[in-house]
């Protein structure tokens, strides 16, 4: 071992035997603790926020979708998914509907996103069939699909009739709108994991659909799943160049880019508070050397007597500053990861799902969001012991032992 | 006569507030190797400032020190601090020991800080503090020591390098007249054996019978 080092550790953990020392000791590496702690925790949480947020809105949703302008509905779907259909990147493809409407059962209503989604397509069964709560997926055109919230909102059950009504029906005498009204039974009820989802959909086969918006057989279009879903917006350029007008494109990325942006910037914020315990914690470092450089002059110039130089003395207590700093950050890192560790296994945090769209705390430790954190304390901790490190070794060795 | 310290026109200047005291006034003083040299004087007349400057522990306002012919003052902190490990032993009226370290690790500092491992160190500091009668209280912390054995402690801290002088401000300030008697006469022993240089600060009258040489001063000039 090194004789500086030496010196440091004797230095820092045999200080005088008073619990004062100690508990200032245990209070500043306390706050480091806490400091990496706590930066390492939030920032999982939100990058997990982040990921499943993503992977749900991927999950249910299509990763590109063709419509028309001005949303017209579409007609010739199927010659549009011919003509697309040589992409290599699309996994699947199906014709659907959107649109919005009112449900109701018994004294219950609730205003509703329509989905249109072929009853044949197998990519579609698939995701649905995935979220299943309750019953089963609808086999024929007279059954639905919908949220559990929304479910609960209408105080329905599965086999449960209910009655959806959309304004599109037909014009009737005097100009005024019939809605259209049809009965559907629930054949399912899915938990898609994210509220706004729960609340809103219903699932309605597309013929049907079709047939009680008024559409006579046209959907609102066409929805591809992908392989790299983050080559979303390029394809969708893709596609929007070969098909021309009247077609457009639409992909996830820039349906919930102010969700995702909004997001990015939530974890910067919380990143520069949480920097600031790091900070705040090393100022009590600060203050805890400086005490343990008053309570050492005569040391100081005792040790300077039997041959030390300033940039020994200056070393001392960059190692001291470095001890305490590594421990707290050491066990900090050790508590964060182990925090995350266990949220993500027992999942015992509850979240509100109408305030935040899961309703769960999802955690997702980056690596390196985990090594930013380790520089990020290593050079604050480092500008924080070099203060007290310089009194150190530039107090007079003369002061520190005349007695005159 | 061959000089190990040469002072020359040697000034050292404090500032009180505003007002600017002469605490060393052009002292001049050679100072013989392998000699015991006794530095008497009252209270304020500048002994300590001057033993601190012969030792690099502080800088003279004007003039020079000159051991075995180089300026010490001229030399950078590193090089001051490397010199006094070597070449100086301190020893001072209170014993300075870190707490924190057993008796035998205090000694052996020194020796760590000319870079020798910690067994080597650790062995040379046991046969110094048994040359002092302590082999019984190497592993003992200083608080554990009679104020006699810690500044016997001391003492084989200052030796452990084997450093050719040893600069001592009232080293038996503190002891009784028995162990007062035991350091003297230890201090002599080396003197004679090793022919150590020792500049020795006193009050103590009855250390002259020790000294080869005594040097007197008054408010900052010696007098005799």
């Amino acid at each position: 071992m090194n004789h500086i080092l030496f010196i440091a550790i004797k230095h820092l953990f045999g200080r005088r035997k008073t619990i004062f020392g100690y508990i200032t000791t245990g209070i500043a590496i306390g706050g480091i603790f806490i400091g990496v702690a706590s930066l390492i925790i939030v920032l999982s949480v939100m990058n997990g926020f982040q990921k499943d947020v993503k992977e749900r809105i991927v999950d249910i949703n299509s990763h590109v979708v063709v419509l028309k302008y001005f949303n017209e509905p579409m007609k010739e779907y199927k010659d549009v998914m011919d003509s697309i259909r040589s992409f290599k990147e699309i996994v699947s493809m199906t014709p659907f509907i959107y649109s919005k409407g009112l449900v109701q059962f018994e004294n219950y209503a609730d205003g509703v996103i329509i989905r249109g989604f072929d009853l044949n397509d197998s990519s579609t069964a698939e995701v649905l069939r995935r979220h299943l709560k309750f019953g089963e997926v609808p086999k024929n055109q007279n059954e639905v699909y919908i949220g559990i919230d929304l479910a609960e909102d209408i105080r329905a059950h599965t086999g449960d009739l209910i009655t959806v009504a959309t304004p599109f029906g037909s014009t009737e005498t005097m100009g005024s709108l019939i809605p259209k009204v049809s009965q559907f039974t629930i054949a399912g009820i899915f938990d898609a994991g994210m509220y706004q989802y729960n609340a809103e959909l219903i699932y309605i086969p597309i013929e049907k659909a079709s047939e009680i918006l008024g559409l006579s057989g046209s959907v609102t279009g066409v929805e591809l799943m992908i392989k790299d879903i983050y080559k979303a917006p390029e394809l969708a350029q893709k596609i929007e160049k070969r098909l021309g007008y009247p077609f457009r494109t639409n992909n996830w990325i820039e349906l919930n880019g102010s969700l995702f942006a909004a997001l990015a910037l939530e974890k910067k914020i919380m990143f520069l508070i949480l920097l600031l315990v790091v900070i705040v914690a090393e100022f009590n470092i600060i203050t805890t050397l400086i005490m343990i450089v008053m309570e050492r002059t005569t040391e100081i110039g005792v040790l300077k007597t039997l041959g030390l130089a300033q940039r020994d003395i200056l070393k001392i207590y960059l190692y001291q500053g470095f001890i305490i700093n590594f421990i707290g950050t050491v066990t900090g890192l050790a508590a964060g990861l182990t925090a995350c560790f266990l949220l993500s296994k027992y999942k015992f945090i509850d979240l509100p799902g109408q305030v935040y769209l899961l309703d769960k705390l999802p955690v997702d430790v980056q690596f390196w969001d985990v090594i930013f954190v380790l520089a990020l304390t290593v050079v604050v901790s480092f500008v924080a012991t070099l203060y007290p490190a310089m009194k150190a070794a530039s107090m007079d060795a003369v002061k520190a032992i005349r007695y005159e | 006569m061959n000089s190990i310290f040469t002072v020359s026109d040697l000034n050292r200047d404090f500032k009180v507030t505003d007002k600017t005291i002469r605490v060393l006034n052009n002292i001049n003083l050679e100072i013989e190797e392998g000699k015991v040299t006794l530095i008497l004087g009252p209270s304020g007349a500048g002994k300590s400032t001057l033993l601190h400057i012969i030792g690099t522990l502080d800088s003279p306002t004007s003039g020079k020190v000159l051991y075995k012919g180089e300026d010490i003052h001229s030399l950078n902190d590193k090089k001051q601090a490397k010199w006094r490990n070597k070449n100086i032993g301190f020893i001072f009226q209170f014993h300075y020991l870190l707490n924190e370290f057993l008796a035998y690790e205090n000694v052996m500092l020194p020796s760590l800080f000319m870079n020798k491992s910690f067994k080597e160190s650790a062995k040379s500091a046991r046969e110094l503090l048994g040359e002092l009668g302590l082999e019984e209280r190497t592993e003992h912390k200083p608080n554990e020591l009679s104020g006699g054995e810690q500044q016997r402690v001391a003492i084989a801290r200052a030796l452990i390098n084997d450093p050719d002088v040893i600069l001592a401000d009232e080293p038996t300030g503190n002891l009784d007249s028995k162990n007062t008697q035991f350091v003297m006469d230890f201090f002599k022993k080396i003197n004679n054996e090793k022919k150590k240089t020792f500049i020795i600060i006193t009050h103590n009258e009855e250390l002259l019978k020790y000294a080869d040489r005594n040097v007197n001063m008054k408010d900052g000039f010696i007098v005799a």
